[in-house]
This record gives structure tokens, C-alpha cells and sequence, in this order.
């Protein structure tokens, strides 16, 4: 194995590029736009690569992390620069640098003004998020964590429109707020076991009842990133005022980073609490995935449609996570990784359509397959694979958690279900206005068809999602041994039986 | 030779989707057509093989395993596949053929040759799965492929509210297959056909518990997959897709709408019978669902005048009768229906279809009429058609529906099959009149009506569509032949001669009432309609399902939609968060005053909010 500390350059490239964006000249020129958009996508590609290759070499079937890096950052409070990948985390990374590329190529059309800017804070953004995913130090976990909220606020405050500062600082503090009680359980934790090390915190066993606060505070900041019902309402709005780019990178990973806290920090290290709250949190699953599907019905704003929709997906990851089985965890493994594709691919399309006929929506918009026939046929493979259909991933994701969550608590898992039916009313009807009616008094997009560009990244997100959901078996083979373990751990834990309301309807068949 | 059977529809497809794009190529139509017939040989090999009771399973590829549940995707070939797989293939390359005449004119031919290309393939997949889970992903496939092609005209606003109907429609099917799915895995730890049959006596005394209340699993997993068998084989309450469905161009109908997708669902109940048979429960309830069926979708037929949405009916209402006997667990007179029936349906469609392309789109049978001296050959063939469909002896569908009627019979001590019986009793001589009313109407009856100078004037540009008479022509001959080549699939059991003897009768008689109230006293039928003005009003409005799912689904659960996203998505939680630093008391007095505001959405958000207090309560107190 190479003995080069691979994680740290993978954050390290964007950043690089991103120095190298500024060093252009930007004023106003389009040839200069141009330059300092070539740079800055050819530096995210490059990163895109290097989170390939790690996946590549990413051994399975080895439990533990790997490519790990430790540094010495503050040793008198115990915090150090420690990097390293699971296999879950493995995913994470490599769906964060996949889709900075992709949100660029979404600008290129649509971003007229401070091109170099906007570059750049999407390349600050990949560093962080792809930081966020390998830190191993709480400390480290939580300053990525929060610094991913910087680049975002400037993004969607930057560009100018009503309510965008509004949204932007919605944005901001419902995430501040969660942040704060997180900061708080991140700080006793450390205190309590000496250290922020995340893998030597695993080891340590705090009290049942202190774990009950602990897991309250950082829920409470997870769900608010995911978004959880009732929690949720800062996102609609942002994702109406937020440039393509932002909306993408919202629903396809900043999102993920809620579930990714539950798998990183409750499961692991508040194994007793998790089992106490599960059912708690699966019914809020539940609600929040009814609840988006039944909004997402009545709404007229595309890219409102398609907020509510990865809300629900995300519903969903919660259910999959506290449902504890190996089935359930993988599952929402894999729909993080296809569903964050998917989703920001949609929001992907639904600003080319912006771009074109300057309005989101939808009672505005009709007959489009006449001009748009190749805008026409992506857009109904994605809805395929939102919507789930059987040969997608995204397929298998729902599958495995409702396989799972059937387990512990199946009424929920009937009601959560219902999206099943839900769900393509609103994609299909969506698609169904946009597409195909005809009446008078709407416009009709006069506009080009996708460009080559989007249409080349679409297709291989799509070629991915088919991929792994007809033949999966590398995905599984990553997550397996990571996942068995971590849900060994959190079942193995010995107060969870004294805790745990879970039991008996777990003892259920086998 | 597995293989070549169920990709060679895909790769054909997909080459008609990409010669003209990619290649530049017009013919890929054609492409297709030879990849369905070299599918179509092998269906007939493979067949044959299996014609001796020997089954078996190639294993192609693991699909995934996750934790202890493991999935492959597999060709799995015993008696039931085989029947399956020649119905399937020689239906789709016939289909195949007849749309090179039928779409010739159509701008977007090559999109719908890659469309039915594929469905051959998700149907292929579907009747050679092994386990559960291939079986829905045929299922879905073959759901959407239907969608797209009902769509395929989407000019028409008409096509395109019966493509999203259909899909929706028949989501409510997969929620229930879905969980009978979950359900299975997570009582039998596999979704393998094998395992779960062997699993079967162990899994007797399992309950399930939905919080609190315990269900026998068995009898959930029963309903679940009878509800998704329901959507797709058109059981009332779920069948308001299909009449809908015939938006789509006529050899589809054959092909999709009456031939293949829509027996899926008696497939799936044939394949778990097993499952079946240990959910007594459920047995009579699937009896009763299809005879109902049966009878309902005949009257409606009745008083139809849409040439294919009277054929719709009729399919199904066939698909009812294969339903009872699936009930009754009489799969070898399921099946054997469901073969004939493929035959001489999709016979009758693609005869109606050279009718309406004869006359350059119409479809209303009160603007037809002699149409046989124009149409020698499909009036033959729609003919055969109809009488094998009456239950005429010496053509296929008596013999299957005497068996049916025969099993059900047998097992009329339990009160569900009694019931059933009398209504397919019933429904027979329906059956023969509507079907011999469209066509005395079309081919005899008064002539010299609107469509016969339309003819005249339009009829010659499609007046020789060769292939498409020599594809009727070869449908007509599997149709005679099906009967005799079904028996050798499915013996038939010894059979009161009652029933042989019933089954003619009735039918004679509905042939009989037809040829007086259309040929010789025409003015009957109207007559009739006006002293029953109910019952006429019932028919024609297919039983109100549609206008009453209309009012109280469609739009009451719309506009209670629009009040819930309102409500539960209220800002409180907002104004929480955002306020909290300012001088919250103001605002929370501000607030409580408007509590009382008198919009419904509001109290609806109080509800919604107190109800999940109440169910997080309940969970953390437990």
C-alpha cells in the first residue's frame, strides 16, 4: 500500500485549485471566466479522480479504518489532525468530489457574474466536505463540519434576488442552532473520556444516563441538517432562493452529512442511547417522509418538488440508520450515495430549465419533449430512479431499510411505505405538466436542448445508478464489514437490554 | 439459448431506440423484429424441453447480498415458466410483425418498437424469475414500459391522463407487492421460491405485530401480493386503469392490455400458490374478487360502444375467471385460460385493429356497420375470435372455461367458491352476447352509416396491409390449435358433464339474444335501455368507479392535500428558532390570540401536532 497520506491530499488539491482560481484576473471578461472556470473545474475533476482511486484501492472486507493519518494538532486538549475512511465514509468522500464537477458544470450556463468567486467557494466547499468525511477527531469533525456553512451562505447570499438573504440566513441559524448543542455534547464527551479521538472514544463507555443528554443535543443538530420534521422549514426556502450549484450540493451531500453524523457519532459512541431513542426516531422518519410527500403534492415550484422529495429520501436514512440491522444500514448507505446523485442531477435539470424560460413554475410551463426531447428523456430516467424503480439503486436502498425497519417497528414501516404510491404522483404528475400538456396561456420553452456537457454527466450518473442496482456486489463488499461491525457494537453494548424497548418486538421470529 | 430468449429482446430494442440517433440506420423496427423472432425460436426449444416436467434454474448473476439475504438473478424454466415464455415471445414477434404495417406512418416508430422490445424483455424477466425480487423488477418493468407506450401519441391530452393513471394505479399494487415482499424476507429469511415453499409449515404460527395488534403472517403476505396481482390483472376496485388504457395504439392492447402484463397477476398467484393455499382467508377472498369481476366488467361491456374498450372489458372479465380459479387453487385451469385467452384476445384486438385502421381511426361501433363484404378475412378472424371466447365447443375457450367452471364447482362446499360460481354462470351467456353484438354491429347490421363513405374515401391508402392480415391469419390458427396444445400443458380434470352441457347452453343463448336484438329486431336494445334506465345508467357509467374515485379520491383527497401541506408544514418551528433571541413574549402573546383564527388548516395543524406528541409519548413511555 502507498505510504503517502492520501486523505490529506484529497482535501488539500481543491484547495490548491482554488488558489490557483484566484490568481486569475477577473474582471468582468469572459474569456478571463472562462480561464478561471477551466482551472477550477480541471482541479475538482482531478479530486474526483484521486476519491476514485482511494475507492479503488479501498481494501474490502477489512474492518477498521484505513489510509489513516494522525498529526498532532493541539495534544494539551488532546485534539489532533487524525484522517481515515471506513467503509461507509469511503462512499461519503467519493459522493462529495463527484459532484463539485457536477454542480460546476450546472453554473457554467447560468453563472454570468463573479464566475471566479463562485468557482472557487465550490472548491472550498468539496475541501471541506471531503474533510468533514475523513476527520477521526471530533474537534476536526465539528470545525469541517461548521466550515462547510461558509462557502454555502456566501453562494446562496452572493447572487442577487428578493429573499435570498433571508433564506440564506435561515439557512444559517437553524444550522447555528443545532451546531451549538453539538459543540456542547462534542465538549463533554472529550471531557469526559480525554480525548476527542473518535475510534479511541468508541472503546469508552459513558453511563446510560449521560448518554440520554448526549444523544438529544447531537440529534438535534443532525436533524436539523437532514432535515428531520419538524425541523425542516428553513429548507424549501433556501432551496427556491439558492443558485443551481448551492441547491445541488445541498440535497446531494450537505444533506447526507446529518445521516453521516448518526453512523460517525451516535451509533458508536452512544450505543445504549440509540437503542433507546430508535423507535423515537423512526417515527420521526416516518412523519417527515409522509409529511414531504404529501407537500411535495401541492406544490408548483419545481425546485420545491424536488426539496420535499430528497427530504423524504432522507426520512427514509433516518428510518434506515435506527432500524440497527446490517440490512437497513447498507441500505441507507447506498441510497445516500445514489440518491445524493440523483437529486442534484434533478435540481441539475430543473436550472437548465430555469436558464431557459426564467421561471420554476410549473403552471407556466408546458409541451416541452416538443423542443427539449433529450431534457425529456434524462429527466424521466431520474424520476425512475427517485421514485425508485426496481433496477435502480435507489431501488435496493428503500428495500433494504424497509426490510430492515420492518423489523422493530412494521406499522411505521407500512406508513413510511406509502411514498411508494405518493411518490410518483407528484414526480410523474410534475413531469406530466412540464412535458406534455398543452393549453393556452403557458409558455412553451423556445430554448436549446440540454447542452452536451450536462447531458454527459447526467448519463453517467445514470449509467452509475443502473449499475448499482442491477450488480451492487463491490458496493456491498465495501460497506459490509464495517457495517456488520458497527452493528455488532451497538447490539453488543450491555445496558441495551436494560434500556432497550426495541427487544421484545425484535425478538419477534427468529 | 436461456440467455438468447431474454436479451435478445432488450438488445433489440435498444438497437431500435439507437440505430436511427447513433447509426444513422432507419430500419432498426426491423432489427427488433428479427431479434423477437430468434427470441420467439428459442421460447419454442426451450419449451419443448421442458414439455417432459423437467425444470430448471441457470443462475446468470448474483444480484446483491446484504447481511444473511441473498438474491441472484436467474432463469429459472419449469412447466408454468414454459408456457409463459411461448404465450410471451410468438404474441410480442406476431405483435412485432403486425406494427410494421400498423405504425408504418408514425414519426416516432422506432421509439415504439424499442418500447414493446423491451417490455418482451421485462415480461421475459418476469415469468423466468426464481425469487421474489426479479419477479418485481419484471413487474415494475413491464408497468412502466405500458405507461410509455400508453403515452405515445402524447399529443392527446386523453393519452396522457391515462398514462399517469395507469402508473398510479398500479403503484398502489406495488405498495402491496412491496410489503408482501418485506414480509416475506423478513418471515422466511429469503426471497428464493424454493426456500419460501419449503418454509412454509414452520411459518404457520407466525404473528406479526402492528403495535399491538397481532396478524397471522401468512394471511398479510397473502393480501399484500393479492392486492399488487389486483392492480395488475385489473380486479375491480383497481382496475379503473385499464379501459383507460386502451389510449395506446391498438397492437399494444394486444400485446400489453390483454395478451401478457395484464395475466402478470395471474401468473404471480400461479407461481405462490403454495403461499396461497396456506391463507384459506385470502383463497376465498381472491375467489370472490375475480368472480365479481368477471361479472361486473361483462355488464359493462354491455353497454359499451368503444370498439376497444368493450374488448377491454372483456379481458377483464376473462382475467376475473382466471383469478377464481386461482382461488380455488385450480392453477392448471388458470393457466390453461390464460393461454387461450392470449390467443383469441389478442386475436380479437389485432382484427379490431385492422378495423379501425380501415377506417382511418374511428372507434365508435354506432358508426360502423357491414363491414364484412370489405373485410372478409378479419370478420373469419374476429369470428373465431368471439366464438372462442362465448365458450363455443370445438374452439379454445370452452374447454378452459369449463375447466375453470368445473374446479370451481368442485369446491363449491365452501360458500366463497358457491358464490363465485353463480356469477361466472352468469357471466357467461353476458360474455357471448356482448361479444356477438360488436360483431353483428360492426361486420353486419345496417350498412351505408357515416364510416362507409369515410372508407370509401380514406380506406384504399391503408387498403392492403398484408403483414398485418397474415399476422390475424396466423393468430386465427394458434387460436384453434391453443385448445389442443393447452390440454397437453394442463390435463384436464374429470369434469361433470353438467358443466360442458351448462357452459354451451348459456352460451348459445347469449349468442342466440344477441343475433335477435341486433340483426333481427334492431330496435330491441333501445327498447331494453329505456324501461331499465337504471341499470342501463349503471352500465354505460362502468359502475360509477371512475366518477367516484373522482370525487372522493382524486379531488377530496387533493384538496385535503392542499390543506394538510399547509398545515403541518406551519412555521412554528420557524418562528421558534428565528425569535428566540428577540423578545419572544410579544410574539407568543400575539400568537396565542391567533390561535383562534378560525382556518381549518390551523386546527388541522393542532391535530396532526397533538397526534404525534401523543405517538412519541406513547414510544418513550412504553
Amino acid at each position: 500500500m502507498l505510504e503517502l497520506p492520501v486523505l490529506t491530499i484529497l482535501i488539500i488539491t481543491p484547495l490548491l485549485g482554488a488558489l490557483a482560481t484566484i490568481m486569475v484576473r477577473d474582471q468582468g471578461d469572459a474569456r478571463q471566466q472562462d480561464i478561471a472556470y477551466r482551472i477550477a473545474f480541471s482541479f475538482a475533476l482531478l479530486t474526483s479522480a484521486l476519491s476514485l482511486l482511494t475507492l479503488y484501492f479501498f481494501e474490502h472486507g477489512k474492518v477498521g479504518f484505513q489510509f489513516e493519518e494522525r498529526a498532532s494538532w493541539i495534544p494539551q486538549l488532546g485534539i489532533s489532525w487524525h484522517l481515515g475512511i471506513d467503509g461507509i465514509s469511503v462512499w461519503l468522500v467519493a459522493l462529495a468530489s463527484l459532484l463539485v464537477p457536477l454542480a460546476m458544470i450546472a453554473g457554467r450556463e447560468s453563472v454570468r457574474v463573479r464566475v471566479r468567486e463562485h468557482v472557487v467557494a465550490l472548491l472550498v466547499l468539496q475541501s471541506v466536505l471531503i474533510g468533514t468525511f475523513c476527520a477521526l477527531d471530533m474537534i476536526l469533525f465539528f470545525v469541517f463540519y461548521e466550515a462547510a456553512l461558509i462557502p454555502l451562505f456566501l453562494l446562496i447570499g452572493s447572487q442577487r434576488g428578493e429573499g435570498r438573504s433571508q433564506a440564506a440566513f435561515n439557512f444559517v441559524l437553524f444550522n447555528m442552532v443545532g451546531s451549538v448543542c453539538l459543540l456542547v455534547a462534542i465538549l463533554v464527551i472529550g471531557w469526559q473520556g480525554g480525548t476527542f479521538d473518535i475510534p479511541v472514544l468508541m472503546t469508552h463507555k459513558l453511563s446510560p444516563q449521560m448518554q440520554m443528554w448526549l444523544w438529544v443535543a447531537m440529534f438535534v443538530s443532525f436533524a436539523v441538517k437532514m432535515p428531520m420534521w419538524p425541523v425542516h422549514t428553513w429548507l424549501p426556502e433556501v432551496h427556491v432562493h439558492a443558485p443551481t450549484a448551492v441547491s445541488m450540493l445541498i440535497a446531494g451531500v450537505h444533506m447526507k452529512l446529518g445521516t453521516y453524523g448518526f453512523l460517525r457519532l451516535l451509533l458508536p459512541l452512544l450505543p445504549d442511547a440509540c437503542h433507546y431513542f430508535a423507535p423515537l426516531v423512526i417515527t420521526l422518519g416516518a412523519i417527515t417522509v409522509m409529511q414531504s410527500s404529501i407537500v411535495a403534492v401541492s406544490q408548483d415550484h419545481i425546485k420545491r418538488v424536488l426539496a420535499y422529495a430528497t427530504m423524504a429520501h432522507m426520512g427514509f436514512t433516518a428510518i434506515g440508520v435506527f432500524s440497527l440491522t446490517v440490512q437497513s444500514i447498507e441500505g441507507t448507505v447506498l441510497m445516500i450515495f445514489v440518491q445524493g446523485m440523483v437529486s442534484a442531477c434533478l435540481f441539475m435539470c430543473a436550472g437548465s430549465l430555469y436558464d431557459r424560460i426564467q421561471t420554476y413554475e410549473m403552471s407556466r410551463i408546458s409541451g416541452l419533449i416538443s423542443t427539449m426531447p433529450k431534457f425529456a428523456f434524462v429527466f424521466l430516467m431520474l424520476v425512475l430512479g427517485a421514485v425508485g424503480l426496481p433496477g435502480t439503486a435507489t431501488f435496493l436502498g428503500e428495500l433494504l431499510i424497509m426490510i430492515g425497519a420492518f423489523h422493530s417497528l412494521p406499522l411505521i414501516t407500512v406508513l413510511a411505505g406509502s411514498v411508494i404510491v405518493i411518490g410518483p404522483v407528484y414526480f410523474f404528475s410534475s413531469y406530466h405538466r412540464i412535458l406534455f400538456t398543452s393549453s393556452t396561456g403557458r409558455e412553451v420553452a423556445s430554448g436549446a436542448d440540454l447542452p452536451q456537457n450536462q447531458l454527459i454527466a447526467i448519463g453517467c450518473v445514470l449509467a452509475l445508478m443502473v449499475w448499482l442496482g442491477v450488480h451492487p456486489a463491490g458496493f456491498f463488499s465495501t460497506t459490509d464489514a464495517t457495517v456488520t461491525q458497527l452493528v455488532a457494537t451497538v447490539h453488543l453494548s450491555d445496558d441495551a437490554h436494560a434500556l432497550s424497548i426495541v427487544g421484545p418486538a425484535m425478538g419477534g421470529v427468529k | 439459448m436461456e440467455a438468447l430468449l431474454v436479451f435478445a429482446p432488450l438488445v433489440g430494442g435498444a438497437l431500435a431506440f439507437l440505430s436511427r440517433p447513433v447509426f444513422g440506420f432507419r430500419h432498426g423496427s426491423l432489427l427488433s423484429v428479427i431479434a423477437l423472432c430468434c427470441s420467439a425460436v428459442a421460447a419454442v426449444i426451450l419449451a419443448n424441453d421442458c414439455l417432459t416436467g423437467t425444470s430448471h434454474t441457470t443462475v446468470l448473476a448474483e444480484w446483491f447480498r446484504s447481511g444473511d439475504l441473498k438474491v441472484a438473478w436467474s432463469i429459472r424454466i419449469d412447466q408454468t415458466a414454459a408456457i409463459m415464455i411461448v404465450v410471451v415471445t410468438v404474441i410480442s414477434a406476431l405483435v412485432h410483425i403486425y406494427s410494421l404495417d400498423y405504425m408504418h406512418d408514425d414519426s416516432r416508430r422506432d421509439v415504439y418498437f424499442g418500447n414493446i422490445s423491451v417490455f418482451t424483455f421485462f415480461m421475459l424477466s418476469l415469468v423466468t424469475a426464481d425469487n421474489l425480487l426479479q419477479l418485481y423488477f419484471g413487474w415494475e418493468g413491464v408497468g412502466l414500459s405500458s405507461y410509455l407506450l400508453i403515452n405515445h401519441w402524447y399529443n392527446r391530452n386523453s393519452a396522457n391522463l391515462a398514462a399517469i393513471k395507469s402508473m398510479i394505479v398500479n403503484r398502489e399494487g406495488d405498495y402491496g407487492f412491496c410489503f408482501g415482499i418485506i414480509a416475506v424476507a423478513f418471515v422466511f429469511g429469503s426471497l428464493d421460491f424454493d426456500t419460501i415453499f419449503a418454509g412454509i409449515p414452520a411459518a404457520r404460527g407466525v404473528m406479526l405485530d402492528f403495535a399491538g395488534i397481532k396478524i397471522p403472517a401468512l394471511t398479510l403476505i397473502g393480501i399484500w401480493m393479492f392486492i399488487g396481482a389486483m392492480a395488475k390483472s385489473a380486479q375491480i376496485g383497481l382496475h379503473i386503469w385499464l379501459p383507460d388504457a386502451m389510449e395506446a395504439p391498438t397492437p399494444v392492447s394486444a400485446l400489453i392490455h390483454a395478451a401478457t402484463m395484464v395475466t402478470a397477476g395471474v401468473f404471480m398467484l400461479v407461481r405462490l400458490a403454495p403461499l396461497f393455499q396456506a391463507a384459506p382467508l385470502v383463497l376465498d377472498f381472491v375467489t370472490i374478487i375475480g368472480a365479481v369481476t368477471a361479472f361486473v366488467a361483462a355488464t359493462t361491456a354491455l353497454a359499451q360502444y368503444d370498439i376497444k374498450r368493450i374488448i377491454a372489458y372483456s379481458t377483464m372479465s376473462q382475467l376475473g375467471f382466471m383469478v377464481a380459479a386461482c382461488g380455488v387453487l385450480a392453477t392448471d385451469a388458470a393457466m390453461f385460460h390464460l393461454i387461450t385467452h392470449a390467443f383469441f384476445k389478442a386475436l380479437l384486438f389485432l382484427g379490431a385493429g385492422v378495423v379501425i385502421h380501415a377506417l382511418s381511426g374511428e372507434q365508435d361501433i354506432r358508426r360502423m356497420g357491414g363491414l364484412a363484404r370489405t373485410l372478409p378475412v378479419t370478420v373469419l378472424a374476429m369470428a373465431i375470435g368471439s366464438l372462442a371466447l362465448s365458450g363455443i365447443p370445438g374452439f379454445s375457450g370452452f374447454l378452459s372455461k369449463e375447466a375453470i367452471l368445473g374446479a370451481i364447482y368442485a369446491a363449491s362446499d365452501r360458500p366463497s367458491a358457491a358464490i363465485a360460481f353463480s356469477l361466472l354462470v352468469l357471466t357467461v351467456p353476458l360474455t357471448a352476447f356482448y361479444s356477438w353484438r360488436l360483431m353483428f354491429v360492426v361486420f353486419f347490421g345496417q350498412s351505408g352509416r357515416a364510416s362507409h363513405g369515410h372508407d370509401q374515401d380514406h380506406g384504399h391508402s391503408h387498403g392492403t396491409a398484408w403483414l398485418m392480415l397474415a399476422t390475424v391469419v396466423l393468430l386465427m390458427g394458434a387460436t384453434l390449435i391453443s385448445g389442443v396444445a393447452g390440454r397437453l400443458f394442463a390435463p384436464a380434470a374429470e369434469l361433470p358433464e353438467m358443466i360442458g352441457f351448462l357452459v354451451i347452453g348459456l352460451a348459445a343463448a347469449g349468442i342466440v339474444a344477441a343475433l335477435i336484438c341486433y340483426i333481427f329486431v334492431p330496435e330491441l336494445p333501445g327498447r331494453i335501455a329505456r324501461a331499465l334506465p337504471v341499470l342501463y345508467r349503471l352500465f354505460n357509467e362502468k359502475w360509477c368507479f371512475d366518477s367516484v374515485y373522482d370525487r372522493y379520491f382524486v379531488k377530496g383527497a387533493g384538496g385535503m392535500i392542499k390543506e394538510l401541506a399547509y398545515s403541518v408544514n406551519g412555521s412554528w418551528i420557524e418562528n421558534l428558532i428565528r425569535n428566540q433571541v428577540s423578545v419572544s413574549v410579544w410574539n407568543f402573546a400575539r400568537r396565542s390570540v391567533s390561535i383562534q383564527t378560525g382556518f381549518i388548516y390551523h386546527y388541522a395543524a393542532g391535530m396532526i401536532t397533538g397526534i404525534a406528541v401523543i405517538i412519541l409519548w406513547a414510544y418513550l413511555t412504553q
